[in-house]
């Protein structure tokens, strides 16, 4: 009985989470979340614009993919991969000591011991309900 | 009663236009260009700090030809000392020291400390970076100057004032376009920064 409920809070939870993410990008100018991925170090100009340009937008359609309960696998595993990306490059430039904005929502939020750990239960979340959306697809195929 | 208002409204448009809404500081700005620039640009920096000299060299030199020369921004230089680095302290107060000597060569004073930032860094001989732009005679009361606790208390003045204003790392740049500021963390690339402030300045 209480399993019925986690698949359906984490949907909500990741969709809520990536839909405030894209809100807070998007109601600003581009520019200012591309400054804040540029101020990682790792792409070039060229691409930080282009990322800067789509990514609100890939974060945008997740969220309603999952809220919507559309395409869930592919929803939960893009959230997933996006969720190991932003992870993977905050813990990299936390460990050179990058005093940079995280630009998870915005701008104006440190990279810090607590902005990492919120995105790691996140990440932990994210791959949890993928996991169970894979699985769920193999127990209906057993069937 | 209408036309008192309307008597203040010239001074009220001169006040917005000189940035009405520009942050106020009681430590003198060590600055370049002009205050009645369109953005301001504040740049909360440490000497001793490697992502500050980055951004610096590899940006803000061009918003320096680009914009401030220009007279399309006001670039302010706010000291923020970093307690983890040992020459931070002194490097703030010698440029201060010859802002108050010389506020011609500051801009050239920065550029040196950046520049030979490695250098100093390595044997701890900041004012060699100094003198290397000022004259004998200036470096001497630069020398002088910079024991002076007034100087000490300047740079500590505009660190609290950092933190009040927000600052939590450096490189933060503050941008105030009108009544809205940004503050932008970490190095950002010339590229980005100048479409930015092109953007700001076609509004």
């Amino acid at each position: 009985m209480r399993r019925r409920w986690v698949v359906p809070f984490l949907r909500i939870l990741v969709a809520a989470v990536f839909l405030f993410a894209a809100y807070t990008k998007l109601r600003q100018s581009w520019l200012i979340f591309a400054m804040s991925i540029d101020a990682y170090g790792l792409l070039p100009p060229w691409a930080v614009m282009g990322v800067a340009r789509t990514l609100p937008w890939a974060e945008l359609a997740i969220g309603v993919l999952l809220l919507a309960g559309w395409g869930l696998r592919y929803a939960a595993a893009a959230a997933t991969a996006l969720l190991v990306t932003f992870f993977g490059v905050m813990l990299w430039a936390y460990a050179q000591g990058r005093g940079i904005d995280c630009g998870c929502f915005g701008i104006g939020e440190v990279i810090t011991g607590a902005t990492l750990m919120r995105d790691g239960l996140l990440l932990v979340c994210s791959a949890a309900l993928t996991l169970a959306m894979f699985q769920r697809r193999r127990t209906i195929r057993a069937i | 009663m209408r036309m008192t208002t309307l008597r203040f409204l010239p001074v009220l448009a001169l006040a917005m236009a000189t940035g009405f809404a520009q942050p106020k500081s009681t430590v003198p700005a060590k600055a370049s260009g002009t205050p009645v620039a369109a953005i301001w640009l504040e740049f909360y920096s440490d000497f001793q700090c490697p992502f500050c000299k980055q951004l610096y060299e590899g940006t803000l030199r061009q918003v320096i030809d680009n914009y401030v020369a220009q007279k399309k921004v006001y670039l302010i230089h706010r000291d923020h000392p970093s307690p983890a680095h040992q020459y931070a302290r002194k490097a703030a107060g010698l440029a201060s020291a010859a802002w108050h000597v010389n506020p011609e060569k500051y801009e050239r004073v920065c550029a040196a400390l950046y520049g030979q930032q490695d250098t100093w860094m390595a044997n701890g001989r900041i004012e060699d970076a100094v003198a290397s732009v000022m004259a004998p005679a200036e470096m001497q009361r630069v020398r002088q100057l910079a024991t002076d606790p007034k100087i000490a208390a300047e740079v500590q003045q505009e660190l609290d004032e950092g933190i009040r204003a927000g600052v939590k790392v450096i490189p933060t740049m503050i941008i105030t376009h009108g009544a809205r500021r940004q503050a932008i963390t970490g190095t950002v690339s010339y590229e980005i920064l100048h479409k930015y402030l092109d953007q700001l300045l076609s509004k």
